[in-house]
């Protein structure tokens, strides 16, 4: 199991550098806008981007997982139990390390944006869950059918790449205007928000298992 | 103390790829695993790793189901054939990042002899595996075999795509690993006649069942090429099993299986020869009769 963790934690790692990557082209498609916001709305407005970049990355990765580095594990020797098991770890680690950055950085900024956001915690948690859930649904479901992971990564691709150039085209505000609307979505339905979540992740337990008992080790 | 597999069958979309297989492998030996293509070894391979679930058997390794059992699993290593076609996700990934994750799953990765095959090989380990020759990618999978220091190793055709130096490259440090370590190593592979010298045991699958399994020398022991005036054949091999008939105008030649206390009457105008494994392999599987004008 050490040996496992090993390799998840530093999946992790990885896929953050991507996430960070993203976040930082946001960063600079916001400051390049026409109306740049003040230092201190900036910065309290980054974990935003970062939550935005989070959930794009934990999207894709959850669906390339299953095609690519589940099966090369279980070719390396590790048990499927396991494999799953490591696969949960870096969800929650790359969900909970990004949300501890967001809350640290609204923890020192002061303002009315950064209280919104620490009281949004909740909700984004539950947000990333099941985007993560969604994303692990789409993964096992190309491991079967490769259309469904084609269309599963051109929906939330074409979302993010509508976003970056909607951030590029406008200025500043335009992103803020967007963020406005998720978190009003968020903020209003969060019991149903919830549910669709354990649904989706209970589906997602289920394929998983379902899908990692029977496959074989192809790469 | 051994690799076992029992009742083994899998099937695909209805079709029988392996039918109530049963093999073991015992420690410190040198298997061959032969077969047509389409014959079942790498799904055989693929089961005794726990990389595929049978549809029925099961698999032991020293008396404990290797499916599911990690410390079962410590002791397997299965280095198969990587696809560096585009489609397959694992042709963006760098050798040297596939290495890594290598070394981190198995316990006793011998870092300082991927470090010395790398620089045999000449692998350039920066560049990406979709990037390989097929030849790289056999000298990749077959530095995943030796590192990884497993007590079984299966390989699936280790020397594909790999120029006659390189063979006797990868012919000469399996010998070695085998003689300083008494690993035991399951070698699938098409080309016969150059690993036979290393086969100890032999296990040859034709149409997804068992049909030979034992040791080459008594094997080959079994199985004679009979060979001159047609007449004269078919009297000395009266009675025994023929697999392969070759005729050239009146001459013909036969290779016959042997069963127990069986012989061929050498009385008559007959050569007798011993087979190669290839040729031994070829009448059991091969088309059974060549006729030459």
């Amino acid at each position: 199991m050490r040996r496992n963790l090993k390799f998840w934690t530093r999946y992790t790692w990885e896929n953050a550098e991507i996430m960070l990557s993203l976040t930082a082209l946001l960063g600079v498609l916001m400051l390049l806008g026409r109306t740049r916001p003040a230092w201190d709305v900036f910065a309290a407005r980054v974990p935003y981007l970062l939550l935005m970049s989070g959930c794009f990355t934990l999207y894709l990765v959850n669906t390339s997982s299953h095609t690519l580095y589940i099966p090369l594990l279980i070719g390396m020797g590790e048990t499927r139990r396991n494999i799953l098991y490591g696969f949960l770890y870096y969800r929650l680690l790359a969900i909970l390390t990004t949300l501890a950055a967001c809350g640290l950085i609204w923890a020192l900024i002061p303002g009315e944006i950064s209280r919104q956001g620490l009281r949004h915690l909740p909700i984004l948690l539950v947000a990333m869950l099941l985007l993560s859930a969604l994303g692990s649904i789409a993964g096992t479901l190309t491991v079967r059918w490769k259309w469904v992971g084609l269309v599963a990564l051109m929906i939330p691709s074409g979302i993010f790449g509508g976003v970056i150039g909607y951030t590029a085209v406008g200025d500043g505000t335009h992103l803020e205007k967007v963020l406005q609307v998720v978190t009003r979505l968020l903020t209003g339905t969060v019991w149903p928000l919830v549910l669709v979540t354990i649904v989706a992740l209970a589906a997602d337990g289920l394929l998983q298992h379902r899908v990692a008992m029977t496959q074989e080790a192809k790469i | 103390m051994s690799l076992k597999c029992e009742h083994i069958v899998k099937t695909y979309s209805g079709r029988d790829v392996l039918q109530d297989v049963s093999v073991e492998f015992q420690p410190g030996k040198i298997y061959g695993l032969i077969g047509r293509n389409g014959a079942g070894k790498t799904t055989l391979l693929s089961i005794l790793t726990a990389q595929n679930p049978a549809s029925a058997g099961t698999v032991t390794l020293d008396g404990e189901k290797v499916w599911e059992n990690r410390s079962a699993l410590e002791k397997l290593c299965f280095s198969r054939e990587i696809s560096g076609s585009a489609e397959s996700g694992i042709s963006a990934m760098k050798v040297k990042e596939y290495l890594r994750i290598a070394s981190t799953y198995y316990e006793h990765w011998d870092k300082a002899l991927e470090k010395k095959l790398v620089d045999l090989f000449q692998l350039d380990v920066k560049k990406k595996i979709g990037k390989q020759s097929k030849g790289m990618l056999s000298m990749v999978t077959i530095i995943l075999a030796l590192c990884a220091k497993a007590p079984y190793t299966l390989l699936d055709e280790p020397v594909a795509g790999l120029d006659v130096v390189a063979r006797e490259q990868f012919y000469k440090l399996l010998l070695d690993e085998y003689t300083a370590t008494g690993r035991t190593f399951v070698i699938s592979t098409h080309i016969i006649e150059e690993a036979a010298p290393l086969l100890e045991e032999i296990v040859i699958l034709h149409e997804g069942k068992v049909l030979v399994e034992g040791n080459t020398q008594e094997f080959l022991d079994t199985m004679a090429y009979v060979s001159g005036r047609d007449a004269d054949v078919d009297a000395a091999t009266a009675g025994l099993e023929v697999h392969h008939t070759e005729t050239v105008g009146r001459s013909k030649g036969v290779t016959v299986f042997l069963r127990p206390g069986q012989r061929i009457n050498e009385s008559y105008d007959v050569t007798v020869q011993p087979v190669s494994l290839q040729q031994a392999f070829v009448a059991l599987c091969g088309e059974g009769e060549k006729h030459e004008a």
